[in-house]
């Protein structure tokens, strides 16, 4: 493969395939934090029947294939669009991962807070939002960079319902200039930057995390 | 396109038949990543200089990349470099590549998470470093962590479905057939789906046995 084909593919990968991935990303990790934060909040509520509803739903949510799960959407419900079946995919899949982290962590979080928080005569939701919610997410956040590390690579799937975003524009540089041994490695390694920044994060906010606990930072 | 039992009972023996070979992937799948996320595990804690540089580097590459690249790259990408492979072992070797990585990290952090007074107490009886991790450590590490190893056994059952974008006949591919053939998106994708959960659900349970019988002893 001559130099110019690869900056054309690299052009390809970063103008067209790049922006695409990062929109389809962000949209969905917004919509899924606030499908999951809430979904976590209701089931560590422990109502008695919509908590067995939604331990059913998470069940089966969790145990379709990402793969299927984008299929079924995008041909058995109206959704016509790629970009919105592929949000609503990603959202459903991811919301039901950050609805166990949360629910984990406000059960791991001490029945005084909620206390604490009564007597200073704050009601139910003041509580979870001024008191609980914002512990939990501090001590979730290595847990829930992990899980965008799993929706930016959930974007990846969505190239099969025929989304271009980066392995799709890879794809379609490959049909053109044949090598597809280079220009996937063009795509790990897109993909690899994005994922590795975050796992990096978590690590750094891990650690942080632990000296805080005894006391250090 | 809604779910039809008619129409379900009547494509159930060609969904069986591709659910048997979701099963026969899925299986070698689990057994492989199982065996070689062990030895890259326990390999990864002798703290061999060069080795544990390359096999950190290996763990993060296909930790952090969408494993339908890594299966385009081994899929596409072999040929090109003088190896023919046929699809099923290109497609499981990416399947197995990927999750031995995610075996490996959990192996290394349930060794890691052992006192270290075992290992001491070990080394001052007269024990190797090989025999200290396979005889003393890896067993210990085995009793913490087999739930995440469970866990990882359906996220192998799941990923397999993903072996139906390189051409590979199994339980997704079946249903994508049937939909293109007789346009009954809600029965051939629920239908699948029925199939997934079913299974997922039966590894739920194994791993919730075994956990109860281990609280017992």
């Amino acid at each position: 493969m001559e130099l110019s084909k690869h900056l054309i593919t690299w052009r390809l990968l970063i103008v067209q395939g790049l922006p695409q991935t990062l929109k389809l990303a962000l949209v969905s990790l917004a919509l899924s934090f606030v499908v999951g934060v809430l979904l976590g909040v209701i089931r560590s509520r422990k109502w008695i029947i919509i908590n067995q509803i939604l331990g059913v739903y998470l069940g089966v949510i969790r145990g379709i294939p990402f793969l299927l799960l984008l299929l079924l959407i995008y041909f058995t419900t109206p959704i016509r669009d790629i970009f919105i079946a592929s949000v609503v995919t990603l959202t459903v899949f991811n919301s039901s991962y950050i609805s166990e982290i949360i629910a984990g962590g406000i059960d791991g979080l001490s029945q005084g807070q909620f206390k604490a928080g009564k007597s200073l005569g704050m009601n139910g939701i003041e509580v979870m939002c001024y008191v609980i919610l914002p512990q939990v997410l501090n001590l979730t956040m290595p847990a829930l960079l992990g899980q965008m590390v799993i929706l930016i690579k959930g974007t990846a799937t969505c190239s099969a319902i025929g989304y271009v975003e980066i392995t799709r524009t890879g794809t379609v540089a490959m049909e053109a200039f044949g090598n597809p041994q280079i220009i996937y490695i063009y795509v790990m390694i897109l993909y690899f930057v994005m994922c590795h920044a975050l796992t990096v994060i978590g690590r750094k906010l891990e650690i942080k995390g632990k000296l805080k606990m005894i006391g250090k930072a | 396109m809604q779910f039809n039992l008619k129409l379900f009972i009547r494509f159930f023996p060609q969904l069986l038949n591709g659910y048997f070979a979701t099963l026969k992937y899925a299986g070698v799948g689990i057994l492989l990543s199982l065996l070689f996320g062990l030895i890259i595990g326990v390999v990864l804690c002798m703290r061999i200089p060069v080795i544990t540089f390359i096999l950190k580097w290996y763990i993060d590459i296909f930790r952090e990349t969408p494993l339908i690249v890594q299966m385009y790259l081994l899929y596409y990408g072999l040929p090109y470099m003088g190896i023919l492979l046929s699809a099923p072992v290109a497609g499981m070797m990416a399947i197995i590549l990927n999750e031995s990585a995610f075996v490996a990290e959990i192996v290394r952090g349930g060794i890691e998470s052992i006192n270290p007074g075992q290992e001491r107490a070990a080394l001052s009886l007269g024990f190797g470093r090989v025999h200290l991790l396979i005889r003393i450590l890896l067993p210990q590490a085995l009793k913490s962590i087999y739930p995440s190893l469970t866990g990882q056994a359906s996220y192998v059952l799941k990923d397999t479905s993903l072996l139906t974008l390189v051409t590979i006949v199994e339980l997704t591919s079946v249903s994508r057939y049937l939909n293109s053939k007789y346009l009954i998106p809600g029965t051939a994708f629920i239908g699948s789906a029925i199939f997934y959960v079913v299974t997922f659900w039966v590894i739920q349970f194994v791993v919730y046995l075994l956990q109860r019988r281990q609280k017992w002893n």
